[in-house]
């Protein structure tokens, strides 16, 4: 089946699913323009900083804060692309989505789970007074989860991967089914960074955060991609409206 | 075809000498040679080779476009390993 | 019920137009574990002498055993394909069948190496060798499992007599012989290198 017949929506429809696909990379600019400005990068916080220092960068100002808001923003705005994907795997995988499902769920607590931990730093920024003990624990806490949730990003680039290598209906290029088995791989190891306070698998260094980091904005570019060619260019000018279904 | 398989089986069965060799040379101390970089260096150069017949001729890539890919790669992730052992 | 393998896309002549993504991936994957060794080596680099000392305690021979073993899994995995193109299937069931009795094999002596290890008080975070050690051998066997099951689905749908898709066959085989690639780098730079 052609894309027209496939994805056959009404133009107000069509619309919202191209602000879905333009709000991966969308999402994902507004989170690195938060995190620079809080001064959280290029220079996170790791697990071996001093308690002096954690709690520097928290007093730091509110920019901090702010810049910390404005990226948990950005994450959460990322749901809107979990939607846009949710669609068009729909409407690939015909009358048993399973996988769709998968994706929409996964999709989802990955949204939650990228978006919590930058609010927490947020709050750990609220009030700079605190005991530096309980900044370091909010740090740790922030950090942590917003690294190491693993499992449902991995399942929902599994779910999206067979359904984009195994389906007959092409909405998705293929390369992107195994682009994200690639970034679903560039997660499996981020749990060990719970063994380490230090070292090159301490959650700040390049092969956990920055490499995670690297992937999924790639994902997210791609998957945006994926879901704006996806549109047919022209309305097929045959779909059923409201007044049609009766 | 029967030209393939035979490279392939030679490729096999020189993988596994260079592999038996390297453990040799290993339990022997490697001749006695000094330089433990030299020799980590000179390693890796041979892993990396072995690696490339892999490429050629069990995934069945030589004389493709996608060759000249794992080539690069290839040679650049030696050279990277090269360097930062030698350093 | 159809398989994994038959409902991939078969589309076009296979020789002529080659799986783009699938290299892509092959490559992608390759180039994460040259970030491994890239770390792996700076940070070996940096504690020569430590790393040194550590390596020490790596069970070089069952690195060699296991070298062989997924040489010859890799081997037998070429042969499949070979007979799977030319639709024999005995051929490919045994091929196969071979491959992953190889890959049961060098799980079992990896996990020994492990115990082994560890009853020596060797574990991820007892020094910065050993962390790369089981990390690095650690993911290399997550992509053996996951090369395993792929293969015994490929097994699966040649023994009940179904048509397995040239594409896929070819995708399993690459992904397959990119692990035993790793291997290689893996035991020259890990078990040998960091011992010379």
């Amino acid at each position: 089946m052609r894309k027209e017949q496939l994805i056959n929506i009404n133009p107000a429809a069509r619309r919202t699913l191209r602000l879905c696909g333009w709000f991966g990379p969308i999402s994902i600019g507004i989170c690195l323009v938060g995190l620079v400005v809080a001064g959280a990068l290029p220079f996170p916080l790791g697990p071996d900083n001093t308690q002096e220092e954690v709690v520097a960068f928290y007093s730091g100002g509110t920019h901090v804060v702010m810049g910390l808001a404005v990226a948990s923003v950005g994450l959460g705005l990322m749901a809107l692309l979990i939607a846009g994907i949710t669609f068009v795997m729909w409407k690939s995988e015909g009358d048993a989505p399973i996988l769709t499902l998968i994706q929409l769920v996964t999709g989802t607590i990955t949204v939650a789970c990228l978006m919590f931990p930058i609010m927490i730093m947020a709050i750990a920024a609220f009030r700079p007074g605190r005991f530096g003990e309980l900044t370091v624990l909010m740090n740790d806490i922030s950090w942590l989860l917003f690294i190491t949730p693993i499992a449902p990003f991995i399942a929902q680039d599994i779910s999206i991967a067979i359904a984009i290598l195994t389906t007959e209906r092409e909405l998705f290029p293929r390369w992107l089914g195994y682009f994200n088995l690639w970034v679903g791989f560039t997660f499996t190891f981020d749990i060990i960074t719970y063994a380490f306070r230090e070292g090159p698998f301490a959650w700040n260094k390049l092969l956990i955060l920055w490499l995670a980091f690297l992937s999924y904005s790639l994902w997210a570019f791609a998957m945006g991609y994926g879901v704006l060619k996806a549109i047919p260019a022209q309305a097929s000018g045959n779909y059923v409206t409201l007044e049609d279904a009766g | 075809m029967t030209t393939t398989t035979n490279v392939q089986r030679i490729v096999y069965y020189a993988l596994v000498l260079v592999s038996l060799f390297l453990f040799i040379g290993f339990e022997t101390g490697f001749g006695g040679m000094q330089s433990k970089r030299g020799i980590s260096a000179a390693i890796a150069i041979i892993a990396f080779i072995k690696a490339r017949y892999v490429v050629l001729d069990f995934m069945e890539l030589r004389g493709t476009k996608i060759m000249r890919l794992f080539d690069a790669w290839l040679l650049l992730a030696c050279t990277v390993c090269v360097l930062l052992i030698l350093r | 019920m159809t398989s994994f393998a038959q409902n991939s896309r078969d589309k076009g002549a296979l020789n002529d137009k080659p799986d783009w993504g699938m290299w892509l991936f092959i490559l992608l994957d390759m180039t994460t574990f040259g970030l491994f060794f890239a770390v792996f080596l700076w940070e070996m680099s940096n504690h020569r002498d430590s790393f040194n000392a550590d390596a020490a305690h790596l069970m070089i021979p069952l690195g060699l055993i296991n070298t062989l073993v997924l040489l010859t899994s890799s081997y037998a995995v070429v042969l499949a394909v070979h007979a799977g193109k030319a639709r024999d299937t005995g051929s490919a069931a045994r091929h196969l069948r071979l491959a992953l009795g190889a890959a049961g094999l060098f799980f079992t002596i990896k996990m020994t190496e492990y115990t082994l290890e560890v009853r020596g008080g060797h574990t991820l975070t007892s020094s910065p060798f050993f962390s790369f050690y089981f990390i690095l051998t650690g993911i290399h066997l997550l992509h053996i499992c996951i090369g395993t099951i792929l293969l015994s689905n490929w097994r699966n749908d040649v023994i009940r007599g179904k048509k397995v898709a040239e594409r896929w066959m070819e995708s399993v085989a690459a992904y397959w012989h990119m692990v035993d690639l790793l291997w290689l780098v893996i035991y020259s730079l890990v078990y040998i290198g960091s011992n010379a």
